[in-house]
Protein backbone atom coordinates (compact mmCIF):
# COMPACT_ATOMS: atom_id res chain seq x y z
CA UNK A 1 0.00 0.00 0.00
CA UNK A 2 0.96 3.89 -1.07
CA UNK A 3 2.20 5.72 1.67
CA UNK A 4 0.87 9.35 1.96
CA UNK A 5 2.87 12.20 3.42
CA UNK A 6 1.19 15.62 3.69
CA UNK A 7 2.53 18.95 3.76
CA UNK A 8 1.85 22.16 5.24
CA UNK A 9 4.28 25.20 4.47
CA UNK A 10 3.55 28.12 6.42
CA UNK A 11 6.74 28.93 7.73
CA UNK A 12 7.86 32.69 5.63
CA UNK A 13 5.07 34.56 4.02
CA UNK A 14 3.81 32.26 1.18
CA UNK A 15 1.44 29.33 2.70
CA UNK A 16 1.39 25.76 0.75
CA UNK A 17 0.24 22.35 1.22
CA UNK A 18 1.34 19.30 -0.89
CA UNK A 19 0.24 15.73 -0.91
CA UNK A 20 2.99 12.73 -1.71
CA UNK A 21 1.95 9.54 -2.52
CA UNK A 22 5.15 7.57 -1.77
CA UNK A 23 8.16 9.60 -3.56
CA UNK A 24 5.27 11.33 -6.20
CA UNK A 25 4.01 14.32 -5.86
CA UNK A 26 0.35 14.73 -6.47
CA UNK A 27 -1.33 17.92 -5.23
CA UNK A 28 0.52 21.05 -3.95
CA UNK A 29 -0.46 24.60 -3.67
CA UNK A 30 1.60 27.64 -3.22
CA UNK A 31 -0.40 30.89 -1.71
CA UNK A 32 1.47 34.50 -1.46
CA UNK A 33 -1.03 37.47 -1.26
CA UNK A 34 -0.44 38.65 1.46
CA UNK A 35 -3.07 37.34 3.67
CA UNK A 36 -2.53 35.52 7.33
CA UNK A 37 -2.13 31.51 7.03
CA UNK A 38 -4.55 31.58 9.85
CA UNK A 39 -7.12 32.27 7.82
CA UNK A 40 -5.62 30.57 4.30
CA UNK A 41 -4.40 27.18 5.48
CA UNK A 42 -7.08 25.16 6.92
CA UNK A 43 -9.52 26.19 3.60
CA UNK A 44 -6.34 25.41 1.37
CA UNK A 45 -6.11 21.90 2.81
CA UNK A 46 -9.50 21.18 2.71
CA UNK A 47 -9.04 21.94 -0.90
CA UNK A 48 -6.02 20.20 -1.28
CA UNK A 49 -7.77 16.74 -0.10
CA UNK A 50 -10.85 17.72 -1.89
CA UNK A 51 -9.03 17.40 -5.43
CA UNK A 52 -6.99 14.75 -4.27
CA UNK A 53 -10.08 12.84 -3.03
CA UNK A 54 -7.94 12.01 -0.25
CA UNK A 55 -9.84 11.17 3.66
CA UNK A 56 -7.65 12.76 6.40
CA UNK A 57 -7.11 9.14 7.64
CA UNK A 58 -5.67 8.18 4.58
CA UNK A 59 -2.65 10.31 5.45
CA UNK A 60 0.27 8.00 7.46
CA UNK A 61 2.41 10.86 7.73
CA UNK A 62 2.13 14.91 8.38
CA UNK A 63 4.99 17.39 7.43
CA UNK A 64 4.91 20.40 8.81
CA UNK A 65 8.04 23.08 8.44
CA UNK A 66 10.17 23.48 11.90
CA UNK A 67 12.05 26.48 11.53
CA UNK A 68 13.60 29.00 11.24
CA UNK A 69 10.90 31.22 10.14
CA UNK A 70 7.88 33.70 11.20
CA UNK A 71 7.07 32.83 14.86
CA UNK A 72 2.89 33.58 13.93
CA UNK A 73 4.30 31.41 10.70
CA UNK A 74 5.47 28.53 12.72
CA UNK A 75 3.16 27.91 15.41
CA UNK A 76 0.42 28.08 13.20
CA UNK A 77 1.87 25.55 10.83
CA UNK A 78 2.43 23.46 14.30
CA UNK A 79 -0.62 24.07 15.86
CA UNK A 80 -2.52 22.64 12.63
CA UNK A 81 -0.10 19.50 12.10
CA UNK A 82 -0.35 18.42 15.40
CA UNK A 83 -4.34 18.42 15.54
CA UNK A 84 -4.49 16.53 12.24
CA UNK A 85 -2.54 13.85 13.72
CA UNK A 86 -4.22 13.74 16.82
CA UNK A 87 -7.12 11.85 15.95
CA UNK A 88 -5.65 8.60 14.37
CA UNK A 89 -2.05 9.28 16.08
CA UNK A 90 -0.66 10.22 13.01
CA UNK A 91 2.78 10.51 12.63
CA UNK A 92 4.19 13.63 12.37
CA UNK A 93 7.26 15.62 11.70
CA UNK A 94 9.08 18.95 11.45
CA UNK A 95 11.76 19.45 9.21
CA UNK A 96 14.67 22.38 8.83
CA UNK A 97 12.94 25.20 6.57
CA UNK A 98 16.28 25.38 4.90
CA UNK A 99 16.62 22.03 4.20
CA UNK A 100 12.82 21.91 2.90
CA UNK A 101 13.93 25.10 0.65
CA UNK A 102 17.16 23.23 -0.39
CA UNK A 103 14.69 20.23 -1.52
CA UNK A 104 11.93 22.90 -3.35
CA UNK A 105 15.08 23.78 -6.09
CA UNK A 106 16.73 22.02 -8.88
CA UNK A 107 20.40 22.35 -8.77
CA UNK A 108 22.57 19.91 -10.29
CA UNK A 109 24.88 17.05 -9.16
CA UNK A 110 28.09 17.78 -7.56
CA UNK A 111 27.20 21.52 -7.17
CA UNK A 112 26.23 23.52 -3.71
CA UNK A 113 23.14 24.63 -2.82
CA UNK A 114 22.52 27.99 0.04
CA UNK A 115 19.25 28.10 1.34
CA UNK A 116 19.06 31.33 2.90
CA UNK A 117 16.06 33.51 4.67
CA UNK A 118 16.22 36.71 5.24
CA UNK A 119 16.74 37.87 8.91
CA UNK A 120 16.88 41.48 9.09
CA UNK A 121 20.04 43.75 9.49
CA UNK A 122 22.50 41.59 6.80
CA UNK A 123 21.61 38.93 8.77
CA UNK A 124 20.45 35.12 7.08
CA UNK A 125 19.56 31.93 8.51
CA UNK A 126 21.20 29.71 6.14
CA UNK A 127 22.26 25.88 5.64
CA UNK A 128 24.51 24.59 2.48
CA UNK A 129 24.04 21.14 1.20
CA UNK A 130 25.77 19.57 -1.78
CA UNK A 131 23.96 17.80 -4.21
CA UNK A 132 25.16 14.36 -4.90
CA UNK A 133 24.01 10.93 -6.38
CA UNK A 134 21.88 10.05 -2.59
CA UNK A 135 20.27 12.82 -2.44
CA UNK A 136 21.26 16.60 -0.56
CA UNK A 137 24.36 16.19 1.52
CA UNK A 138 24.20 18.80 4.20
CA UNK A 139 27.36 20.59 5.01
CA UNK A 140 26.65 22.94 8.01
CA UNK A 141 23.89 23.14 10.55
CA UNK A 142 20.80 25.66 10.04
CA UNK A 143 23.03 29.26 11.47
CA UNK A 144 21.76 32.69 12.00
CA UNK A 145 24.41 35.12 11.20
CA UNK A 146 26.49 37.06 8.32
CA UNK A 147 25.50 35.40 4.77
CA UNK A 148 30.33 36.07 4.77
CA UNK A 149 30.53 33.45 7.72
CA UNK A 150 29.94 31.14 4.60
CA UNK A 151 32.81 32.58 2.37
CA UNK A 152 35.67 30.08 3.11
CA UNK A 153 33.58 26.70 3.46
CA UNK A 154 32.54 27.85 0.36
CA UNK A 155 35.81 28.45 -0.88
CA UNK A 156 37.08 25.09 0.01
CA UNK A 157 34.47 22.86 -1.27
CA UNK A 158 35.53 24.29 -5.08
CA UNK A 159 31.96 23.79 -6.37
CA UNK A 160 29.56 25.99 -8.13
CA UNK A 161 27.02 27.36 -5.27
CA UNK A 162 23.65 28.28 -6.18
CA UNK A 163 21.39 30.67 -3.62
CA UNK A 164 17.89 30.34 -3.08
CA UNK A 165 15.11 31.66 -0.78
CA UNK A 166 14.83 35.23 0.40
CA UNK A 167 18.12 36.17 1.45
CA UNK A 168 19.54 34.97 -1.90
CA UNK A 169 20.10 38.78 -2.85
CA UNK A 170 21.51 39.40 0.27
CA UNK A 171 24.17 36.41 0.64
CA UNK A 172 24.79 37.43 -3.05
CA UNK A 173 26.38 40.66 -2.54
CA UNK A 174 28.21 39.71 0.65
CA UNK A 175 30.22 37.17 -0.97
CA UNK A 176 33.46 37.28 -2.65
CA UNK A 177 33.45 37.02 -5.98
CA UNK A 178 35.65 34.25 -6.42
CA UNK A 179 33.25 31.77 -6.25
CA UNK A 180 31.17 30.62 -9.03
CA UNK A 181 28.09 32.06 -7.65
CA UNK A 182 24.35 32.00 -9.29
CA UNK A 183 20.86 33.43 -7.39
CA UNK A 184 18.14 31.43 -8.99
CA UNK A 185 15.53 33.10 -10.50
CA UNK A 186 12.70 34.64 -7.95
CA UNK A 187 9.83 32.49 -8.93
CA UNK A 188 12.21 29.25 -8.89
CA UNK A 189 14.13 30.07 -5.44
CA UNK A 190 10.97 30.03 -3.14
CA UNK A 191 10.51 27.48 -0.43
CA UNK A 192 7.61 25.02 -1.20
CA UNK A 193 5.14 22.68 0.32
CA UNK A 194 6.40 20.04 -1.91
CA UNK A 195 10.22 20.20 -0.30
CA UNK A 196 9.02 20.34 3.49
CA UNK A 197 6.75 16.64 2.07
CA UNK A 198 10.52 15.90 0.45
CA UNK A 199 12.53 16.64 3.32
CA UNK A 200 9.84 14.77 5.32
CA UNK A 201 10.54 11.31 3.61
CA UNK A 202 14.06 11.76 3.97
CA UNK A 203 13.94 12.61 7.96
CA UNK A 204 11.58 9.66 8.06
CA UNK A 205 13.98 7.39 6.44
CA UNK A 206 16.58 8.86 8.94
CA UNK A 207 14.33 7.32 11.77
CA UNK A 208 13.95 10.71 13.16
CA UNK A 209 11.36 10.99 16.01
CA UNK A 210 7.29 11.14 14.51
CA UNK A 211 5.63 11.69 17.37
CA UNK A 212 3.14 14.77 17.09
CA UNK A 213 3.80 15.54 21.03
CA UNK A 214 7.26 16.09 20.43
CA UNK A 215 6.82 18.60 17.48
CA UNK A 216 8.32 22.08 18.40
CA UNK A 217 8.99 24.38 16.66
CA UNK A 218 13.36 26.04 15.93
CA UNK A 219 12.35 29.64 16.32
CA UNK A 220 15.29 31.66 16.48
CA UNK A 221 18.60 30.55 16.49
CA UNK A 222 20.86 34.08 17.39
CA UNK A 223 24.60 33.74 16.73
CA UNK A 224 27.34 34.21 19.17
CA UNK A 225 27.90 37.12 18.34
CA UNK A 226 24.40 38.49 19.57
CA UNK A 227 23.96 36.64 22.42
CA UNK A 228 27.43 38.27 23.87
CA UNK A 229 25.78 41.30 22.42
CA UNK A 230 22.90 40.58 24.64
CA UNK A 231 24.67 39.57 27.78
CA UNK A 232 27.00 42.13 27.85
CA UNK A 233 23.97 45.07 27.57
CA UNK A 234 22.21 42.79 29.94
CA UNK A 235 25.43 43.49 32.10
CA UNK A 236 25.49 46.66 31.71
CA UNK A 237 21.83 47.39 32.84
CA UNK A 238 22.28 46.18 36.45
CA UNK A 239 25.92 47.00 37.01
CA UNK B 1 13.59 66.36 11.64
CA UNK B 2 11.10 68.76 12.19
CA UNK B 3 9.68 70.07 15.62
CA UNK B 4 5.41 70.62 16.51
CA UNK B 5 3.99 72.12 18.98
CA UNK B 6 0.55 70.98 20.00
CA UNK B 7 -1.62 72.70 22.80
CA UNK B 8 -3.77 69.78 23.39
CA UNK B 9 -4.85 66.13 22.75
CA UNK B 10 -6.74 66.99 20.05
CA UNK B 11 -4.04 69.14 17.93
CA UNK B 12 -1.78 65.96 18.77
CA UNK B 13 -4.13 63.82 17.43
CA UNK B 14 -4.87 65.74 14.07
CA UNK B 15 -0.94 65.64 13.73
CA UNK B 16 -0.91 62.05 13.61
CA UNK B 17 -3.86 61.85 11.71
CA UNK B 18 -1.71 63.85 8.77
CA UNK B 19 1.25 61.43 9.45
CA UNK B 20 -1.09 58.78 8.50
CA UNK B 21 -1.09 59.90 5.01
CA UNK B 22 2.42 59.25 4.48
CA UNK B 23 2.12 55.25 5.88
CA UNK B 24 -0.84 54.25 3.28
CA UNK B 25 1.82 50.98 2.59
CA UNK B 26 2.88 49.73 5.88
CA UNK B 27 5.98 51.60 7.75
CA UNK B 28 7.32 51.92 11.22
CA UNK B 29 7.11 54.84 14.04
CA UNK B 30 8.89 54.43 17.08
CA UNK B 31 8.31 56.34 19.69
CA UNK B 32 10.29 58.12 22.61
CA UNK B 33 9.25 59.95 25.84
CA UNK B 34 7.60 59.28 29.47
CA UNK B 35 4.25 58.75 30.61
CA UNK B 36 1.71 60.64 30.11
CA UNK B 37 3.08 62.55 26.91
CA UNK B 38 0.52 61.78 24.85
CA UNK B 39 1.87 58.57 22.76
CA UNK B 40 -1.76 56.86 22.99
CA UNK B 41 -3.13 59.92 21.73
CA UNK B 42 -1.18 60.08 18.93
CA UNK B 43 -1.35 56.56 17.94
CA UNK B 44 -5.96 57.01 18.58
CA UNK B 45 -4.94 59.91 15.54
CA UNK B 46 -3.03 57.55 13.58
CA UNK B 47 -5.56 55.04 14.09
CA UNK B 48 -7.95 57.17 12.77
CA UNK B 49 -6.08 58.47 9.48
CA UNK B 50 -5.67 54.93 8.72
CA UNK B 51 -9.36 53.89 8.65
CA UNK B 52 -8.97 51.62 11.46
CA UNK B 53 -12.43 50.83 13.36
CA UNK B 54 -10.68 49.17 16.65
CA UNK B 55 -11.09 51.41 19.59
CA UNK B 56 -7.06 52.54 20.78
CA UNK B 57 -5.77 51.39 23.86
CA UNK B 58 -2.34 51.62 25.95
CA UNK B 59 -0.95 48.39 24.82
CA UNK B 60 0.94 48.58 28.22
CA UNK B 61 -0.07 44.77 29.51
CA UNK B 62 -0.91 43.49 26.24
CA UNK B 63 2.33 44.15 24.70
CA UNK B 64 0.66 44.58 21.52
CA UNK B 65 -3.00 45.79 20.21
CA UNK B 66 -4.11 45.49 16.34
CA UNK B 67 -6.82 47.55 15.45
CA UNK B 68 -8.32 46.31 12.59
CA UNK B 69 -9.22 48.57 9.26
CA UNK B 70 -8.41 49.71 5.97
CA UNK B 71 -4.98 49.02 7.10
CA UNK B 72 -3.99 47.43 9.81
CA UNK B 73 -2.24 49.09 12.84
CA UNK B 74 -0.30 46.94 15.57
CA UNK B 75 0.48 49.05 18.30
CA UNK B 76 3.51 47.90 20.65
CA UNK B 77 4.95 49.31 23.75
CA UNK B 78 7.94 47.89 24.40
CA UNK B 79 8.17 48.95 28.33
CA UNK B 80 8.86 45.33 28.64
CA UNK B 81 10.72 43.91 25.97
CA UNK B 82 14.39 44.56 25.50
CA UNK B 83 16.13 41.29 23.71
CA UNK B 84 15.52 40.02 20.19
CA UNK B 85 14.22 36.59 21.08
CA UNK B 86 11.05 38.90 22.72
CA UNK B 87 10.63 40.81 20.06
CA UNK B 88 10.09 38.13 17.82
CA UNK B 89 8.51 36.32 19.81
CA UNK B 90 5.78 39.23 20.46
CA UNK B 91 5.25 38.82 16.75
CA UNK B 92 7.05 42.06 15.40
CA UNK B 93 8.89 40.87 12.63
CA UNK B 94 5.61 39.30 11.19
CA UNK B 95 3.43 42.89 11.87
CA UNK B 96 6.43 44.51 10.03
CA UNK B 97 6.22 41.92 7.03
CA UNK B 98 2.42 42.14 6.87
CA UNK B 99 2.67 45.59 5.71
CA UNK B 100 1.16 46.82 8.44
CA UNK B 101 1.62 50.12 10.57
CA UNK B 102 3.77 49.20 13.28
CA UNK B 103 3.97 51.61 16.12
CA UNK B 104 6.42 50.75 19.13
CA UNK B 105 6.43 53.00 22.33
CA UNK B 106 9.28 52.95 24.55
CA UNK B 107 11.40 52.16 20.85
CA UNK B 108 14.75 53.24 23.41
CA UNK B 109 14.75 49.31 24.83
CA UNK B 110 14.51 48.20 21.23
CA UNK B 111 16.49 50.74 19.28
CA UNK B 112 19.57 48.25 18.18
CA UNK B 113 17.37 46.09 16.57
CA UNK B 114 15.58 48.30 14.48
CA UNK B 115 16.44 48.34 10.81
CA UNK B 116 16.15 51.53 8.68
CA UNK B 117 14.15 53.68 7.28
CA UNK B 118 11.80 54.19 9.96
CA UNK B 119 10.05 57.46 11.31
CA UNK B 120 11.45 58.85 14.71
CA UNK B 121 8.89 60.31 17.09
CA UNK B 122 9.69 62.11 20.56
CA UNK B 123 7.13 63.96 22.53
CA UNK B 124 7.98 66.20 25.27
CA UNK B 125 5.70 67.63 27.80
CA UNK B 126 6.00 71.67 27.66
CA UNK B 127 2.64 71.60 30.06
CA UNK B 128 0.08 70.38 30.93
CA UNK B 129 -1.33 70.32 27.61
CA UNK B 130 1.07 71.59 25.94
CA UNK B 131 3.61 69.31 23.83
CA UNK B 132 6.61 69.25 21.42
CA UNK B 133 7.13 66.52 19.02
CA UNK B 134 10.47 65.92 17.00
CA UNK B 135 9.81 63.83 14.44
CA UNK B 136 12.21 62.20 12.03
CA UNK B 137 12.13 60.57 9.22
CA UNK B 138 9.21 61.82 7.50
CA UNK B 139 7.77 64.48 5.44
CA UNK B 140 7.02 67.70 6.54
CA UNK B 141 3.63 67.97 8.22
CA UNK B 142 1.37 70.99 7.91
CA UNK B 143 0.73 72.34 11.41
CA UNK B 144 -1.99 71.18 12.90
CA UNK B 145 -4.63 72.10 10.48
CA UNK B 146 -7.55 71.29 11.70
CA UNK B 147 -6.78 73.03 14.87
CA UNK B 148 -7.51 76.29 13.99
CA UNK B 149 -10.83 75.62 13.23
CA UNK B 150 -11.46 73.87 16.48
CA UNK B 151 -10.48 77.17 18.40
CA UNK B 152 -12.87 78.86 16.24
CA UNK B 153 -15.91 76.37 16.51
Amino acid sequence: MSEMTLAVDSAGKAAGIAILRDEALIYESYLDAGLTHSETLLPMLKSALAAAGIAPAEINLYAVSAGPGSFTGLRIGMALAKGLALPNHTPCIGVSTLEALALSVFVPQGSIVVAAEDARRGEVYYAAFEQTAEGLHRLCSDTAGKPCEMQEMLENAKKSVFIVGDGAEVCYNNLEKNLTLTVLPAHLRKGRASGVAFAARVACARGENTDAALLAPEYLKLCQAQRERQEKLKGSETT
Amino acid sequence: MAVYITHSKEETMALARQLSKQLQNGGLIAFTGGLGAGKTAFCTGLAEGLGCTDEVQSPTFSIVNVYRGKITFAHFDMYRISTEEDLYAASFYDYLDSGAVVAAEWSENIAQFLEEPYIKINIEVLGENDRKLTIEGAAPLEETPDAAQNGLA
